[in-house]
């Protein structure tokens, strides 16, 4: 069978497990759309800087993400599946196909949040294209990265500290490009001074994503 | 000449903790091999490093097809094990389950009717795994072992949470399995001893 179909089983898996049980979905949204309400309702909406606005806004999806998206391996450990994939599956194609999941998972929760975002933090007079240009190299990159980490601690003692952990330092330099590529959108800046933050951010989906790929076979056998 | 498995100076430590070291077994086809030992003695770790689930600290493991090494990387297309540590999914059914085992190998679920009647799950193919007990989750690891058909097949604790009718399904697999293969078994139940041609005795 070839690595992209046993992908596709895997992603296949994936979402049938979701949307029986909806272990991730919820905790995202819940995460997304509380932190979203509150903010705007404690600081009231057009009060923000495009600056406060793209922070808040990555800071929502990254709190989102760690939340949710860590699940994905640990769920695995915990009721004992893992042994049966590791038995039976290829590890490029557990982490690709969770990888996707993940992915899938996130444009869920930006589908729903973005607009309420908007709304709700009366954001106007952006670049809306490169927003979501930014918003898609982001989510890639976080992802990439989340699913790594959320694999690396799967199997240790203290997980929730690990995870941040070992989440920080790959996610960080994510979200000063991700931030200051939002901040320019918000801001409605041309596509000249979003080219630095999409290049550096094109770079990180790239380095992570392969980074991972090679990675991921070591940490799948220990 | 069909499939081999042999193990030479295998060891395993955990820390300064050793579990064993230097152990060397061959099993031929058609052989069972039965792992002996009492609690601790390490018989679940050697499945699982015959297994490929866990690394040996010293020593090689080698599997064979014919006279050509099978590459570890391929091991998991020729291999299936049985254990209380293995589990499927609850939110799928038993027959999701099969098949998504078996797709991932880029194989198609046929007879899952027949199968699951065999070990004593018929008319249960739809039902949720976690509707399950113990004994029908047991007889579902068995279902795949029939479906897969593996040339080395690993059981641990076989006749866990089976009843009589149960162990008459281990019994039947390990008989099939003689015919494609080959079996390691670890158990501390003297009478499931029988079911070997060869028997390695771990001990502290």
């Amino acid at each position: 069978m070839s690595w992209a179909a046993e992908t596709r089983t895997i992603l296949k898996k994936e979402l049938r497990s979701e949307f029986r049980r909806r272990w991730s979905s919820a905790l995202l949204l819940l995460f997304g759309l509380v932190t979203v309400f509150v903010v705007s309702f404690s600081l009231g909406a057009g009060s923000l800087t495009p600056g406060l606005l793209s922070a808040f806004f990555w800071v929502t999806l990254f709190f989102a993400s760690t939340a949710g998206l860590s699940r994905s391996f640990l769920k695995e450990e915990e009721t004992k599946t893992i042994l049966a994939l590791r038995l039976l599956a290829s590890p490029p194609s557990v982490f690709w196909g969770k990888l996707c999941f993940n992915l899938l998972l996130l444009f869920f929760l930006e589908l729903i949040l973005v607009p309420l975002f908007f709304v709700w933090m009366n954001v106007s007079g952006i670049n809306a294209s490169g927003f979501l240009l930014i918003l898609l190299l982001g989510s890639l990159g976080l992802v990439a990265g989340t699913t790594l980490a959320a694999a690396m601690v799967a199997k240790a003692e203290s997980k929730g500290v690990l995870f941040v952990i070992l989440a920080f330092p790959v996610l960080a330099p994510l979200l000063i490009f991700a931030m200051a590529g939002t901040k320019a959108a918000f801001a409605g800046a041309g596509w000249e001074q979003l080219a630095n933050p999409v290049k550096a951010l094109v770079s990180y989906a790239v380095v992570i994503g392969a980074g991972s790929s090679i990675l991921f076979d070591f940490i799948w056998e220990v | 000449m069909g499939a081999s498995l042999s193990a030479s100076g295998l060891s395993k430590f955990y820390g300064d903790l050793k579990v064993f070291s230097k152990l060397d077994f061959s099993v031929a086809a058609g052989e069972v091999l039965v792992i002996a030992g009492p609690n601790g003695s390490g018989k679940s770790t050697l499945l699982k490093i015959a297994a490929g689930l866990l690394t040996p600290s010293f020593g090689r493991i080698e599997f064979r097809n014919s006279m050509e090494v099978i590459p570890k990387e391929r091991r998991r297309r020729h291999l299936y094990m049985v254990s209380p540590d293995l589990s499927f999914y609850e939110e799928l059914t038993a027959r999701e389950n099969l098949n998504f085992f078996l797709a991932l190998l880029g194989r198609k679920l046929d007879n899952v009717t027949e199968t699951l009647s065999r070990v004593g799950l018929g008319g249960r193919e739809d039902d949720e795994v976690a509707g399950f007990s113990l004994g029908m989750r047991q007889r579902l690891k068995y279902a795949l072992a029939f479906l897969l058909e593996p040339q080395f097949l690993f059981l641990d604790e076989p006749t866990a949470n089976l009843d009589t009718a149960g162990a008459k399904i281990v019994i039947e697999l390990l008989a099939e399995q003689k015919k494609r293969g080959l079996a390691v078994v670890a158990t501390n139940d003297p009478n499931e001893y029988t079911w070997g041609d060869k028997k390695l005795e771990l001990g502290r």
